[in-house]
């Protein structure tokens, strides 16, 4: 009831920013279609009212960023995230965010930049909303913002849909979900008939060769629609700051088969340090980097875990996978999404890893 | 008699402060010179320059006939022990080990005590009467005790002369007594040199009474008012200019017929 | 005195041999299980691959086990060592590198080489120079009020301590996340997880620096006297100071250099020490090298078998840690203190 009352004292308080605050340069003349009001619910159930179709967006979030040049936005999108003003692929799919602002800062937004540069919607993620100070920042500059989550599978379609309804774009996005759920479906209809002694085990390292999935995380989640043994799951792992770590020798104890790295530099890192050398992988070469497209493929904050689930089932089962050419795939998919045609050079980038990010 | 220390026209003043002006006076073997002045006069500066650990700025100190800055370090250690007023303890140590730290000044530079060491670390402790100490921790002696380990410590440095500042303070009689006992014991069984800051020109006469060279040398202002036979310094009239106390100097015999002098104060004036 | 001497020995040689028999006793230790004759085996074969055997048992015991507990030795005798020489000199029995700042210091230079200079060797120097900065600013701070060194020196600490923390937290903000920011991390979490055989050659300034402070041990106790007392004695206190300090810092960021700051172990050892041997620092010193050194391997190896993650290693010092240093100071109130 309170949250209830809270709520609507919040829309009231927006609204009535929002017209006092916009008054004044709305021309007399036929008002557009776009520009009449609407209200879309976001991630976490909360009713945000939009005035119209966003002009200037912020995203102060990567999945968001990548989201909103992916539903073809990327040009009003003054403000937003380092991780996506840094991605040399985003850059060329939307030249202008080389202009973009960076708003937020270690968890912090800047919110005197946002409202100077008349910002008229901001895309945060969950943890944000649960910060009070953050979120008092935000609801004190009377902009709209949604929140998205993206922990899950299931969250990332939600997340989709949200932003593509928030910018009116909801079947570009609805597109995205289905080709999402169907390359989920491709992998587990063929995976389920591979007898469980040709699954391989797996370590998957997230950031940091020691770093890891547990139980209930994305990673965890997207791995397992290939049907491996995804060995950290079975370790008491302690949970530090969101993040897991392993130690070497616990590696040594699962002996995985295989072992993919999210980051780049860590295949080779792996590879070549003298104590990760006595590692069967190791020694049999079977360290991969996981492809970084417009982010890390399979990463919470990744808008392109379908394509990591399809790059592993290739990899790990190739003769049941022979169909699927994934570079095909990904010329296809950022043809179909960004609207983009990427070079034999740029996929050889991305597949490697290498020279797809800038440094900071 | 050998001269040990001799003092000329010192001078040492810190930048604010002039501490004290053109001291001179002199102490030779088994002697001792007690070294009375009121509170802040300078007595613990003249000590430190004595030691050099402050440097005077005029004038002149010869230990053993030679300027105290021809010394090093460990040779100035090597014929000026040094008796602290206070003393903080920090570590537990033992009594021992406490003692033999006055033989620093005779090893090498990363050099330890050895069985010569330990010797005269022992010799030490049995002069002053501690041997039943000996391997306490020195945190669990009495303020007495601990001025005894201090004494032994320094006796283990086996220098010609000995520095003390104000050596009985926060002691009672008979601590105190048994503190010039051993002094007296010292003087005249090793022939050391005592140069010691006090308050009470009772050690003056007790020391005079017990049959030894006793000199005194009163400071006030910053100059040796006075220096000499302790009668002729610490007499009623002196008591009166320095310290600003009506004082009376009284004479009185013991069992043996020795003379010994006493001083009763009257009021401030 | 005939007996004396062979019991001299005997201590002697135990100092020695108990971390080398840590150290070999952790090779059968670990989350993967090597049998006690595989583990032989191994050693005996001088690093040559072993007919039979797995070559992943060869590396885990000479590549993760065998460098981590040599390292551990040399890292928890530099530090336990150098707490005391420091407990010494600053007369002071709470203090230890943390305290005076030695170990914020050195990760701040590092974190300075690392953001300007790219890393590597000039790793050392920095943490070094900065290390030696820090312990000269906690002094200073705590020589402004004079009067009561023993506490003001500890304040002193603490506040060069957190300044040096901030400046390191600040290079962690702008530090490039991926690449120089994990390198950053790691200085501010120890841990000897990452330490391999090049690392090693930190042990050079390990040695030197905690050789410093054993030829010079007896001269702790003489320096603990108190400048003046210590002077009277014939010490000259000045070039012992920096002599010793000089040899603590070293010894204390060498070893920040490749473990991080590991807390606790400067102030627990030493006082564990004082209980076995008493307070005088010929015996001190080389109880609190072979001590520290056995304290670091037990709880390394016990950070690292504990669960499958590694628990980072200053918790566990400071979960053993902390209880101590509060019956410390209770018996520092009565008891042998005073």
């Amino acid at each position: 009831m309170k949250k209830r009352i809270s709520i609507i004292f919040l829309c009231i308080l927006i609204l009535s920013i929002i017209s006092t605050g916009c008054s004044q340069p709305m021309s007399t003349e036929e008002v557009d279609r776009e520009d009449s009001p609407y209200t879309i619910t976001d991630c976490i159930g909360r009713e945000v009212e939009l005035k119209g179709i966003p002009k200037r967006i912020a995203t102060l979030d990567p999945f968001a960023g990548q989201t909103v040049i992916m539903l073809g936005h990327g040009d009003n999108m003054p403000a937003t995230v380092g991780g996506v003003k840094r991605d040399l692929l985003l850059q060329a799919i939307s030249p202008t965010l080389a202009e973009a602002k960076v708003v937020k800062e270690s968890g912090a937004i800047n919110a005197e930049a946002v409202l100077a540069m008349g910002i008229d919607i901001l895309f945060i993620k969950g943890d944000m909303y649960e910060n009070t100070s953050e979120k008092e920042k935000i609801e004190m500059t009377g902009i709209p913002y949604v929140v998205i989550n993206y922990e899950t599978m299931e969250e990332q379609f939600k997340a989709f849909s949200v932003i593509g309804d928030a910018l009116k774009e909801s079947s570009k996005a609805e597109m995205m979900i289905n080709y999402y759920k169907d390359a989920i479906k491709r992998v587990e209809e063929r995976v389920k008939d591979i007898p469980l002694e040709e699954r391989p085990k797996l370590y998957h390292s997230v950031n940091e060769a020691l770093r890891t999935d547990i139980e209930g995380s994305l990673g965890a989640e997207w791995i397992g629609v290939t049907g491996v043994e995804n060995v950290s799951l079975e370790g008491d792992l302690l949970l530090k700051k969101r993040k897991t770590f392993t130690t070497l020798e616990q590696i040594f104890v699962w002996d995985p088969d295989i072992i993919i790295c999210n980051e780049s530099g860590v295949d080779k890192f792996i590879l070549q340090d003298e104590k990760w050398a006595g590692l069967r992988a190791v020694r049999e070469g079977n360290v991969y980097q996981i492809p970084i497209g417009v982010s890390r493929w399979g990463h919470p904050s990744s808008t392109e875990t379908p394509l990591a689930i399809l790059w592993l089932a290739n990899l790990l089962y190739p003769q049941y996978f022979s169909d699927i050419d994934i570079k095909n795939e990904i010329k296809e998919y950022y043809k179909t999404f960004y609207d983009f045609e990427v070079s034999d050079e740029i996929i050889e980038n991305i597949l490697s890893g290498v020279g797809i990010r800038a440094p900071k | 008699m050998e001269e040990i220390l001799k003092v000329s026209n010192l001078s040492f003043s810190y930048p604010s402060k002039n501490i004290f002006s053109e001291v001179s006076f002199s102490l030779r073997k088994g002697e001792i010179i007690c070294l009375m002045g009121p509170n802040g006069c300078g007595k613990t500066t003249l000590l430190d320059n004595i030691m050099a650990i402050l440097h005077y700025d005029k004038g002149e100190i010869t230990l053993m006939g030679k300027p105290i800055y021809n010394y090093k370090r460990r040779e100035i250690a090597q014929n000026i022990a040094y008796v602290p007023q206070i003393h903080n303890v920090v570590f537990p140590y033992t009594v021992e080990q406490v003692v033999m730290m006055g033989r620093t000044a005779h090893l090498g530079y990363f050099g330890e005590p050895g069985p010569k060491d330990i010797e005269y670390c022992n010799k030490a402790i049995e002069k002053v009467g501690i041997s039943h100490l000996a391997k306490k921790p020195y945190s669990q002696l009495s303020g007495g005790e601990v001025k005894l380990v201090l004494l032994a410590r320094a006796l283990s440095q086996n220098s010609p002369l000995i520095v003390m500042d104000e050596p009985t303070t926060n002691l009672d009689f008979k601590n105190i007594l048994l503190f010039l006992e051993t002094i007296v014991d010292l003087s005249k069984k090793e022939n050391i040199s005592i140069l010691m800051a006090t308050h009470s020109p009772e050690h003056a006469f007790f020391f005079q009474s017990k049959g030894i060279v006793v000199k005194a040398a009163l400071m006030s202002n910053g100059i040796i008012k006075d220096f000499g036979e302790p009668e002729k310094v610490i007499s009623e009239e002196n008591i009166k200019t320095v310290y600003g106390v009506n004082a009376k100097i009284n004479t009185e015999y013991t069992e043996n017929n020795h003379k010994i002098r006493s001083i009763t104060l009257l009021g401030t004036i | 005195m005939k007996k004396n001497l062979k019991n001299n020995f005997i201590i002697k040689a135990a100092l020695i041999l108990a971390p080398l028999v840590m150290i070999f006793l952790t090779l059968f230790l670990g989350r993967y299980r090597i049998g006690i004759i595989d583990v032989f085996r191994v050693l005996f074969s001088g690093g040559r691959e072993v007919k039979g055997l797995p070559i992943e048992i060869s590396t885990i015991i000479y590549q993760l086990r065998l460098p981590r507990a040599i390292a551990g030795a040399f890292i928890g005798a530099s530090l336990a060592v150098s707490g005391a020489a420091f407990q010494g000199v600053f007369r002071n029995p709470l203090v230890n590198s943390g305290i005076l700042g030695v170990s914020s210091g050195a990760a701040f230079g590092a974190s300075l080489s690392i953001i300007f200079f790219g890393g590597g060797l000039s790793n050392y120097f920095f943490s070094f120079a900065f290390g030696i900065v820090a312990v000269l600013l906690s002094y200073l701070a705590g020589r402004i009020y004079g009067s009561t060194p023993v506490i003001t020196l500890v304040l002193g600490g603490v506040v060069v301590s957190s300044f040096f923390s901030a400046f390191t937290s600040l290079f962690k903000y702008i530090a490039d996340p991926y690449s120089e920011l994990p390198a950053l991390t790691f200085w501010t979490m120890g841990s000897l997880a990452s330490i391999g055989y090049k690392q090693f050659i930190a042990f050079i300034p390990m040695f030197i620096g905690m050789g410093m402070i054993y030829i010079s041990r007896w001269k702790i106790n003489v320096l603990s006297m108190g400048q003046k007392e210590a002077t009277a004695l014939g010490l000259d206190t000045k070039i012992y100071q920096v002599f010793i300090i000089g040899g603590a810092t070293l010894a204390t960021t060498s070893a920040v250099c490749i473990s991080g700051t590991i807390g606790w172990i400067g102030l627990i050892i030493p006082h564990i020490g004082r209980m076995l041997v008493g307070n005088d620092n010929s015996k001190l010193i080389p109880i609190s090298m072979s001590l520290g050194a056995c304290f670091l391997i037990a709880m390394d190896t016990a950070s690292r078998i504990i669960s499958s993650s590694e628990i980072p290693i200053g918790i566990l010092t400071s979960i053993v840690g902390t209880p101590f240093f509060v019956y410390l100071l209770k018996r520092t109130k009565g008891g042998g203190w005073k």
